[in-house]
């Protein structure tokens, strides 16, 4: 009713211009995330930004690889037959350690997340070694979350898809993996480890 | 003289009227009520000091979740849209349509009833109800997806009634240009009609398929964010509402910027929050990260509207108190009437919203949603809003509603005075724990985070920390819900009897003058720096972590 336009000259805090740009000032947390390379700067940038990972753990993007799901079954017994160690856990053997070619072809992990375990649960590997995780989840969705010293790192695993992923440790220690996604009344018992060594 | 728009209007409804918002209030404090103890559980459960079944542990999450996520937020959604639609559309001073309205709540109250039970009979659902874990039988689980439907069909006629109400002396011709609140009510009821259809979306063939009439789910995901994140955001909207007329209630003051102004930003809600669902979907692997960038920039503009009404009645309030003498920087506000339990609310409520508001920002850069989504940072920091910002200020509303329907007193309001500040510790306790928590992986929606003594250090004594906040925000809910419920249960006053008024101030009576408002944007600006330093915290973390993560590559087959 009685309101600004009344008065001759309203100060300048209390001007509808003043408050919409108070409102829009949020925006300027773009700049904040322009900073860590999180979004693009200019329209030549834009592609490159959205390609390369612009912290430690790249973007969320996660590769499906359409692997169908009894394939994705076959290929993961394989692989835990191959590499089985006495104690149960796994560890993927590396056949060339040296020239090009393991730099380009990082080594192949298989895991099934599925009510309510991994399998493999423990895996061996090696740091500053790329690996392609490709972890499918069997039943229903599930998470597949890896714990480091600080923070922790979170995969999303859908059911019936393959999440691919080529992950290198840089440290050698004992990291937990657990399961982030609620996936019935076991959820709590999902957990796992890898082993760096 | 303060406004008195909403007492009068309230007393002056017709008696059946009154009779159907007191029952849309009763069983919105029955969905708070049951939702309370049950997020008293869940809280106690993670912090050890209760221990529940794994089975019985979910089930109660479950109840927590869709009694006060769904049902109470629903409830006095439909009560107050319903109230404001009456009281404020000039002229009327009736529903229209009432019978719809009561029709309405059967529905709502039917599809109570189903979730409740469906809940406590099978594998527990939560309140997403994710067909992928339904295993076995199909009917219990068809039966809760029906609970949602009816519940929708019901939600659907109150935003139907709500905008009849608010339409009819139009077509009447009876009345002129509609207020600013008229406004934002027909756009909350039209929201509140938004997310029944995305609800029946959501719900309605995961039911055909349990009951064995459709086929099997396969989009669920991002059909469920859709209507998520409508039913995050219309609660926001409405609690600025309610701030808009509780202040002018309590104090006399209106917008300095001009009702047409305040239409404009409400009318924006209606353009901003729809195409912002996308940041609820970054980890999943079907968006594009050029999808995913773009829904990072769209997040940013979500939450202008919120701060824009916060500044029309933060600066309004400046400026009047200003012109009644008020001085220095903050102490204007001691005009405020604090000795009102309703202002007290929405006091804190603003600074909860400020606190939720900063951590949420974090959650919008896509960067970031590996470190965080799905952590406990989620419920530790959205709790600041929806128990500190929207229950605080829906409960404020009813400390006007309550008394108004049914002329009962507000039950000991010093006593009540104090709670919104009860609460506010405990969510602090619950929000620090819980964020940091999240910061270093906690997931949620896991009872026993020792992983059988494989449990990171500080996981479990902040899990203990959570509990303790719980305790604070339990117990200051508790009392709210005991004084509602003798409140409405207690046998109406004699007629004609007045209810007792709570303490109000006239901030309006001078012209206002020419002064200045600084609190709003000095706030904003602060919120601004929060957000800054827990997006930074967010990105140092991860670059922290010794691990480089890429997608596929060139793996193809
Ligand atoms: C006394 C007050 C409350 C307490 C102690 C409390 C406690 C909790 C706790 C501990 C969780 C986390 C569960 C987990 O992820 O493991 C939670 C989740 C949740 N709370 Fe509350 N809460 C309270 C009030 C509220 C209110 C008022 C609302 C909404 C209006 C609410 C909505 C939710 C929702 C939607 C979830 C997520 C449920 C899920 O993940 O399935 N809470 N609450
Ligand atoms: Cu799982």
């Amino acid at each position: 009713m009685r309101d600004n336009s009344e008065i001759k000259r309203p100060h300048p805090t209390t001007r509808r211009g003043f408050i919409v740009l108070c409102g829009f000032a949020v925006v300027s947390l773009y700049g904040l995330w322009a900073s860590y390379g999180a979004v693009p700067t200019s329209l030549g940038t834009a592609k490159r930004a959205m390609q390369t990972p612009a912290t430690g753990m790249g973007s969320a993007q996660d590769m499906d690889s359409h692997i169908p799901v009894e394939e994705f079954r076959r290929r993961a017994r394989a692989f835990v037959d191959a590499n089985s160690l006495p104690d149960g856990s796994v560890k993927p053997a590396i056949a060339d350690r040296s020239g090009a070619a393991y730099i380009s072809e990082p080594v192949e992990v298989y895991v099934m997340a599925r009510q309510y375990s991994y399998w493999p649960a423990v895996l061996r590997l090696g740091a500053n070694i790329p690996y392609r995780f490709r972890i499918m989840a069997m039943d229903t969705d599930h998470g597949a979350s890896i714990k480091f010293k600080g923070a922790a790192y979170m995969i999303r695993v859908r059911a019936g898809h393959a999440v691919e992923k080529v992950l290198v440790f840089k440290e050698p220690g004992e990291y937990p993996i657990y399961c982030t996604v609620y996936c019935g009344v076991g959820h709590d018992l999902m957990k796992g480890r890898i082993i760096v060594e | 003289m303060t406004n008195e728009a909403l007492l009068n209007g309230l007393q002056r409804l017709p008696s059946g009227d009154k009779r159907l918002l007191k029952a849309f209030v009763v069983v919105a404090v029955l969905g708070l009520a049951l939702g309370l103890v049950c997020g008293a559980l869940t809280g106690f459960r993670r912090a050890g000091f209760v221990s529940l079944a794994p089975g019985l542990g979910y089930k109660i999450l479950s109840l927590h979740g869709v009694s006060i996520f769904f049902y109470w937020l629903y409830f006095i959604q439909a009560g107050l849209v319903l109230m404001l639609a009456s009281v404020y559309a000039n002229g009327t001073g009736r529903l229209v349509g009432r019978p719809l309205a009561w029709l309405a709540l059967a529905l709502m109250i039917a599809g109570f009833a189903l979730s409740e039970m469906t809940l406590t009979m099978d594998v527990p659902l939560l309140y997403d109800g994710h067909p992928k874990l339904v295993t076995g039988n199909t009917m219990i689980p068809g039966l809760f997806y029906l609970g949602y439907v009816v519940m929708s069909v019901g939600l659907f006629l109150v935003g139907t009634v709500g905008i009849l109400t608010t339409l009819m002396p139009k077509f009447e011709g009876s009345v002129g240009p509609w207020s600013a609140v008229t406004f934002a009510t027909v756009a909350w009821a039209g929201l509140l009609i938004v997310s029944a259809m995305a609800g029946f979306n959501v719900f309605l063939p995961p039911m055909l398929w349990a009951f064995g009439l459709g086929p099997p789910i396969s989009d669920y995901a991002m059909k469920w964010h859709v209507l998520f994140h409508n039913m995050h955001y219309l609660p926001l909207m409405a609690t600025v509402i309610i701030w808009y007329v509780l202040v002018e209630t309590m104090t006399g003051v209106r917008s300095i910027f001009g009702s047409q102004f305040s239409k404009k930003v409400f009318a924006s809600y209606l353009i901003l929050v729809p195409p912002t669902f996308l940041y609820h979907m970054f980890l999943d692997p079907s968006l594009s990260e050029t999808v995913r960038v773009i829904g990072s920039l769209l997040s940013l503009l979500i939450a202008v509207p919120t701060v824009l009404v916060y500044l029309i009645i933060v600066s309004s309030l400046e400026c009047y108190a200003r012109a009644q003498g008020g001085k220095g920087l903050f102490a204007w506000m001691r005009l405020l009437p604090w000795s009102n339990p309703a202002m007290t609310a929405i006091g804190l409520a603003a600074i909860n919203l400020a606190i939720g508001g900063a951590l949420s920002f974090v959650l919008i850069q896509e960067r970031l949603a590996p470190l965080l989504s799905d952590t406990f940072f989620v419920p530790g920091y959205f709790h600041f809003l929806t128990l500190g910002t929207v229950t605080l200020t829906f409960i404020a509303a009813l400390l006007y509603v309550v008394p108004g329907i049914t002329t009962n007193p507000v039950w000991r309001p010093q006593l009540l005075n104090k709670l919104p500040y009860v609460i506010t510790f405990g969510l602090l306790v619950f929000g620090a724990a819980g964020v940091t928590a999240g910061y270093i992986g906690v997931p949620r929606r896991v009872f026993d985070v020792g992983y059988g003594g494989e449990a990171p250090i500080g996981w479990e004594p902040l899990m203990v920390v959570v509990g303790i906040g719980a305790i604070f925000m339990s117990a200051g809910l508790g009392v709210y819900v005991y004084a509602l419920a003798r409140m409405l249960l207690r046998p109406a006053g004699k007629a004609g009897q007045q209810a007792v008024a709570l303490p109000v101030v006239s901030l309006g009576a001078k012209p206002v003058g020419r002064h200045p408002a600084w609190v709003g944007p000095l706030s904003v600006l602060v919120v601004l720096g929060a957000m800054a330093v827990f997006t930074v915290l967010g990105f140092e973390l991860m670059q922290s972590v010794p691990l480089s993560a890429t997608g596929g590559g060139h793996a193809h087959h």
